[in-house]
């Protein structure tokens, strides 16, 4: 079946993506690309669509509107597309019962592509007992044992929700050094959500900022941030002209964060955001108007 | 640090090796499996000592030559009491069996089901490489094959106890609902119609003591429906006979009662004194709709299992839209 070029370059592309549970509307015109091979970080509020999202990704569910490919296939539909990818829900849902020797044999028996070395590493990174029962577990415990479980697929694309939440740092630290050296030697193209913006610091190398349903940036992370500027200065200095994603009283002066269009006024002290300081902004300012397809356009330019 | 080593796959083994979804199915329900399968081992050893006692107590009864012409002794009381005490105690086991599918399609059917959504399991399962609909197949399928097997051997025991061994429990004993359930082919198909109602329960619900219960409810309501129905299924008879009757020959009865003045009702409104010499009222089937009716409610039986199942599938799809 000939994909259109574009679908087969990205990961997932959403087209329109809009998905309405009764009367709640949690995804609305959703236009964005994920390429192949990227670390994307899928970033928002609370209730923001980033968990429809994935979901829509995994195949759990179907878009109310709009199209969304992943790998050039309709997740859900394509079955073929089921044992290409990999998902790891917020809750890590797990059986308790089963030791972990079994819940890795429940990942083999129904996974073709399996790979039982990788997925017992993982384990043994975290010095996991087989004979250990998943509800004796610690929850942090609990996410490398699902996390095991998802690599173990040897996915093309790993849909991760929120996996580092309940792990401590040291824990978190590892795992996200194995995730980060899988998903290099294997050209895996893995979509995290967090809340924890400084964990995507130096992780991810593509962008999605979901808030209200809608994405606001899309993008590789390096372009978003270079068409930015983090300016500090005294108040009442001109920002005319340039896009201004957040103005803000500071203890002696003001902050804003633009897309400049231009040269920027004398007196403002420029910088180049950090990540964490650009998320903040755009999180903080949930009106500012630049848009997603805006973005990923001049970043990729 | 740990010196347990987390092993490749295993060296197969002879013996029952499930695969794939199989292998979790049976691995999350192997224990019940074991339960189930030694609970109606042990019925099928009591009905069948049963039926051995009732064979026995007859035999007694004949060869003490008991008759009620006789002068009364002890022996031929004890051997008659145990003739009716037994079929007694048999019936009351019918009731329970009559109830255990609801225990089935509650305790395997609606509370897995309804406990995997409430804990989101289900996005563990349908994220691996099997489709929600291929899951939901081996869900509904490798439960039902254990309980069609289980309760085919009970329900085939319970009818070659009754009716197909000699000398047979009279046919008038087999008037209630319940014992009726028992038969086979009748009892397999409810057992099934039971397994897919909870199934569809567990789906709609989510929450395991809910579907629980919801469950319970709804198949006592198709036990009291069934029991609603059957003298509909096929035409009855009906009789007014005078009093101290006896039941007509070759009846299988399923209401009787009392004429009160040109009334037909039950023995439940006479007064306390008792009806006195009033004539009785019966309605029944004949002997040779016996067959025939289990025949019909396995058919209704089967058609609401296929229609449970469907409902089933049409659930899911909603779930995964």
């Amino acid at each position: 079946m000939g994909e259109p070029q574009s679908a087969t370059e990205s990961a997932v592309v959403g087209t329109g993506v809009g998905k309405r549970y009764r009367r709640r509307e949690a995804l609305r015109g959703c236009d964005f690309a994920i390429p192949a091979g990227a670390v994307c970080g899928l970033v928002g509020p609370n209730g923001s669509g980033k968990s429809t999202l994935l979901s829509l990704a995994a195949g759990l569910r179907q878009p109310s509107e709009g199209e969304l490919r992943v790998l050039g296939l309709r997740p859900g539909l394509d079955e073929e597309l089921r044992a290409r990818i990999a998902y790891v829900a917020q809750d890590k849902p797990l059986y308790p019962r089963l030791t972990v020797a079994d819940t890795l044999r429940l990942g083999r028996e129904l996974n073709p592509r399996w790979d039982e070395e990788l997925a017992a590493e993982i384990l043994r990174q975290g010095q996991l007992q087989p004979g250990s029962r998943i509800g004796q577990l610690s929850g942090g415990q609990r996410s490398r044992v699902a996390l095991a479980l998802a690599l173990g697929k040897r996915p093309e694309l790993l849909l991760l929700d929120e996996p580092m939440a309940d792990l401590d740092p040291l824990a978190r630290h590892q795992l996200m050094g194995t995730l980060m050296g899988q998903a290099a030697e294997h050209g895996t193209t893995v979509v995290i959500s967090s809340h924890i913006l400084s964990e995507l610091e130096g992780v991810i190398d593509h962008l999605l900022l979901i808030d209200g349903g809608r994405v606001r940036l899309d993008g590789p992370v390096d372009g978003i941030l270079e068409s930015h500027r983090l300016l500090h200065g005294s108040e009442g200095l001109p920002l005319d002209g340039h896009g201004v994603v957040e103005l803000r009283r500071t203890g002696r002066g003001s902050a804003a964060l633009v897309r400049p269009s231009g040269p920027i006024a004398e007196g403002w002290q420029v910088e180049t955001p950090s990540l964490e300081e650009l998320l903040l902004a755009y999180l903080r300012a949930p009106e500012a108007t630049p848009t997603a397809h805006a973005s990923r356009t001049e970043a990729a330019a | 640090m740990t010196t347990a080593v987390l092993t490749a796959r295993p060296a197969a083994r002879g013996g029952f090796r499930p695969r794939g979804i199989a292998w979790l199915i049976w691995r999350q329900n192997r224990i019940m499996f074991a339960v189930l399968t030694i609970g109606f081992a042990a019925l099928v050893v009591y009905l069948l000592h049963e039926r051995s006692a009732l064979d026995t107590a007859v035999a007694r009864v004949q060869a003490l030559h008991c008759n009620s012409t006789q002068p009364y002794s002890p022996a031929c009381g004890d051997a008659d009491m145990a003739q009716y005490a037994i079929p007694e105690a048999w019936h009351q086991t019918m009731f329970g069996l009559a109830l255990l599918p609801g225990v089935f399609g509650a305790v395997l059917g609606a509370q897995p089901l309804a406990t995997d959504f409430e804990r989101r399991r289900t996005l563990l399962l349908w994220s691996q490489s099997v489709s929600p609909r291929r899951w939901l197949t081996y869900r509904l399928a490798l439960p039902s094959a254990v309980l069609l097997v289980l309760s085919t051997a009970l329900s085939v025991t319970v009818r070659w106890g009754g009716f197909w061994s000699r000398p047979p429990v009279h046919l008038a004993s087999w008037g209630s609902g319940e014992d009726f359930m028992a038969l086979v082919p009748l009892y397999p198909l409810l057992t099934l119609a039971a397994f897919a109602l909870g199934a569809l329960v567990g789906l709609l619900l989510h929450r395991p003591i809910a579907a629980l219960g919801v469950t319970f409810i709804l198949y006592a309501g198709l036990l009291w429906s069934l029991d609603v129905v059957r003298p509909y299924l096929l035409p009855s008879y009906s009789m007014v006979e005078r009093p101290g009757w006896n039941q007509p020959d070759g009846a299988w009865v399923f209401d009787i009662g009392v004429v009160l003045g040109g009334k037909q009702v039950p023995y439940s409104q006479c007064p306390d004194m008792g009806c006195g010499d009033v004539p009785n009222w019966v309605r029944f089937h004949l002997i040779s709709q016996f067959g025939p009716m289990l025949w019909i409610e396995t058919g209704i039986l089967a058609a609401l299992t296929g229609l449970l199942v469907l409902a089933c599938y049409r659930r899911l799809r909603a779930l995964t839209r």
